[in-house]
């Protein structure tokens, strides 16, 4: 009899130790190459974006070289638009394409965003309180020729184990005085997947 | 029993030569990236495992007429084979011999994991069909806990104790101390 107890003691406890190896933290981590593609789940993920910004800033320099174009163009962004049933970091994905280009030396690229941020300023510098000869004056911004936009769709299969989600990134460049449209350029991404067949 | 730990052994590091390709890059030339991915490096379970184990295995016993129980010490080996249905946790099944003594051991059971890079300690239950040679079979419950070293992502050596408990035979009880190498795929 005291063996029994003495058995399921242990039993219960092995037991217990195996309940307790429930979701656990992360709490050892290390810095890795970011161009690596690693494929943790299903979602869109930075190996993603990276392939979708390297094909559009290739394609856009193409263009530019492509084209005699006498002035470096200044772009103005129209929001790219997520039509996929996914969160995708839209602004990421274009300030990862605006770096490169504006490295590049092609392309000017005119912040939208701080516009009113700008104006506030030039009201204060011009209210008397900054010294005129340095106060910035309006009336030097200069003015955006293209607009470029673009956006992401995608399309999910799933049958059984069995996942297949493509992503589809389009891009364009629309000249603002004709409203042509001037460069365009997709990247196609398929990702198969595949559940694990046993597991809880 | 000494050839299945060779096979083993040699099936391990023949294995382990023949690498996964490395994970492609999305700064490579276009279409570099195809085909390949890191996911399967990455996998929390779905692996199978097998592993020998090789040690000691200390039988108590009771014999007629005597008062105190007699202990018989032999050499003890054996394979398993188990699958990890999360990273922490796996299910076994494992077959043993103690060599001079003629008892097999049949035992299924969890085991659960917990790393500390490179260690990794474990605990298990098992349960287990005592059969010797002569004589009825009897059912026991064994615990046990091990410690293994990573010397791969797919290879592992380690220390594992256990204890028989035999339901039906209180005078009987098994303690062994075996040495493992371990292989995932």
């Amino acid at each position: 009899m005291r063996r029994l107890v003495i058995g399921c003691a242990f039993l219960a406890a092995a037991m217990s130790v195996t309940a307790c190896g429930g979701p656990r933290a992360f709490t050892r981590g290390s810095y890795e190459d970011p161009s690596e593609i690693v494929l943790l789940d299903d979602k869109w993920n930075p190996s993603d974006m990276q392939l979708v910004a390297k094909t559009m800033i290739n394609s856009m320099e193409a263009w530019y070289d492509a084209n005699t174009i006498s002035d470096k163009p200044k772009v103005i962004l129209e929001m790219p638009r997520n039509r996929t049933t996914e969160h995708i970091d839209m602004l990421a994905l274009y300030e990862h394409i605006r770096t490169a280009l504006i490295n590049s030396g092609k392309f000017g690229f005119l912040d939208k965003d701080a516009r009113q941020e700008i104006a506030d300023e030039m009201q204060y510098q011009g209210s008397g309180y900054v010294d005129p000869s340095e106060a910035i004056t309006p009336g030097k911004q200069k003015a955006a020729s293209y607009l470029m936009g673009g956006s992401i769709t995608s399309t999910i299969q799933e049958v059984g184990k069995n996942k297949v989600i493509y992503y589809k990134a389009t891009f364009k460049l629309t000249d603002i005085e004709t409203t042509e449209i001037l460069w365009t350029d997709h990247k196609e991404i398929r990702k198969d997947f595949k559940k694990k067949s046993i597991g809880f | 029993m000494v050839r299945w730990l060779v096979l083993m052994l040699c099936l391990a590091f023949g294995t382990v030569g023949a690498e996964e390709p490395e994970p492609g890059r999305t700064d490579g030339p276009e279409g570099s990236e195809y085909g390949t991915g890191g996911y399967r490096n990455y996998r929390t379970g779905g692996e199978f495992y097998i592993e020998g184990f090789f040690g000691s295995a200390s039988v108590d016993f009771e014999v007629e007429g005597e008062r105190d129980n007699q202990s018989e010490t032999d050499l003890m080996s054996g394979i398993g084979v188990g699958y990890m249905v999360e990273d922490w946790l796996s299910f076994q099944v494992g077959y043993g011999v103690i060599s001079d003594q003629d008892i097999s051991l049949l035992s299924a059971g969890t085991r659960t994991y917990s790393d500390y890079l490179p260690f990794s300690y474990f605990f298990s239950v098992d349960g287990e069909l005592f059969i010797p040679d002569q004589g009825d079979s009897k059912f026991a419950v064994v615990p046990g806990a091990g410690v293994e070293l990573l010397l791969t992502e797919k290879l592992r050596v380690g220390l594992s104790y256990q204890h028989d408990f035999v339901f039906s035979d209180e005078n009987l009880d098994i303690d062994r101390v075996m040495a493992r190498v371990h292989f995932r795929f």
